[in-house]
């Protein structure tokens, strides 16, 4: 196996914009026993409870402003069909790992906590 | 897939429910491998982040460079049984206070993964066994 480093990407045409590359990424299954579908730069996940998570990563990132975004495959339940991954204030921002929750929601506000069998996240610093 | 997981609670966050640490097989391929740096490379970035929390700068925080470059340019440990891939885990990814300390009762346990129950009723109210 090779490695490629480089400080910058950006496009070749003039002026291009920089490409940013994701600094980790994670699915899993926060049902039954918790595990992990598949990972880059993902060392654990750590289940915390009914719908809350901390993933850890193999290498840290420079910085604790990291840019956490994510889905969900949602419940079965009428009143609540959709469902979103948040940023955990409960855990306190840190270069070597980040908290989340997903949560139910109706499309208009956020219902409770819930164990979803497809989480996916992706982390930009 | 690891045959273990680690269990663990928080004694400053007595509310929480007992934690479930679940292993990447990436990661641990890598442990195998002997691909891991010494595991002072995370302690040392730890405690820089956590002087910027104690100083007030958290918020604008960037590591060390050098720090933060012994991710990949520190010399490499060597390959690891899973077991010691997991107690590596341990004091990489759970916090200090829980591992490093003694307290009236164990606040982790490195259990096999079908130890683990899969019927999560009542997960908010799971405590490690004595």
């Amino acid at each position: 196996m090779s490695t490629l480093k480089v400080n910058t990407l950006e496009e070749a045409t003039s002026g291009g914009a920089t490409f940013f590359t994701a600094k980790a990424w994670l699915n899993f299954n926060g049902t039954g026993t918790v595990a992990i579908l598949a990972d880059g730069n993902v060392s654990s996940l750590t289940d915390r409870g009914t719908g809350v998570y901390t993933a850890s990563l193999t290498t840290n990132t420079s910085t604790s402003n990291q840019t956490v975004s994510g889905s969900a495959i949602g419940a079965a339940n009428v009143s609540y069909n959709a469902s979103g991954v948040g940023r955990d204030s409960n855990v306190t921002k840190a270069t070597s790992n980040f908290g989340m929750y997903v949560a139910k929601n109706n499309g208009s506000s956020a219902g409770p906590e819930f164990d979803s069998a497809d989480v996916s996240v992706v982390v930009m610093a | 897939m690891s045959n273990y997981r680690v269990i663990f609670e928080d004694p400053e966050q007595p509310e929480q429910p007992a934690m479930v640490l679940v292993p990447s097989d990436n990661w641990l391929e890598e442990a195998k491998a002997g691909l891991l740096p010494p595991i002072s490379v995370y302690w040392a970035l730890q405690d820089d982040e956590q002087q910027a929390i104690a100083e007030g700068r958290h918020d604008t925080f960037e590591h060390d460079p050098a720090k933060h470059e012994a991710q990949w340019t520190a010399p490499r440990i060597g390959p690891l049984t899973e077991e010691e891939a997991i107690e590596y885990l341990v004091m990489k990814d759970i916090p200090r206070h829980i591992w490093s300390q003694e307290y009236n009762r164990p606040m982790f346990k490195i259990v096999k993964t079908e130890d683990v129950p899969s019927d999560r009723s009542f997960r908010n109210a799971w405590r490690i066994a004595a």
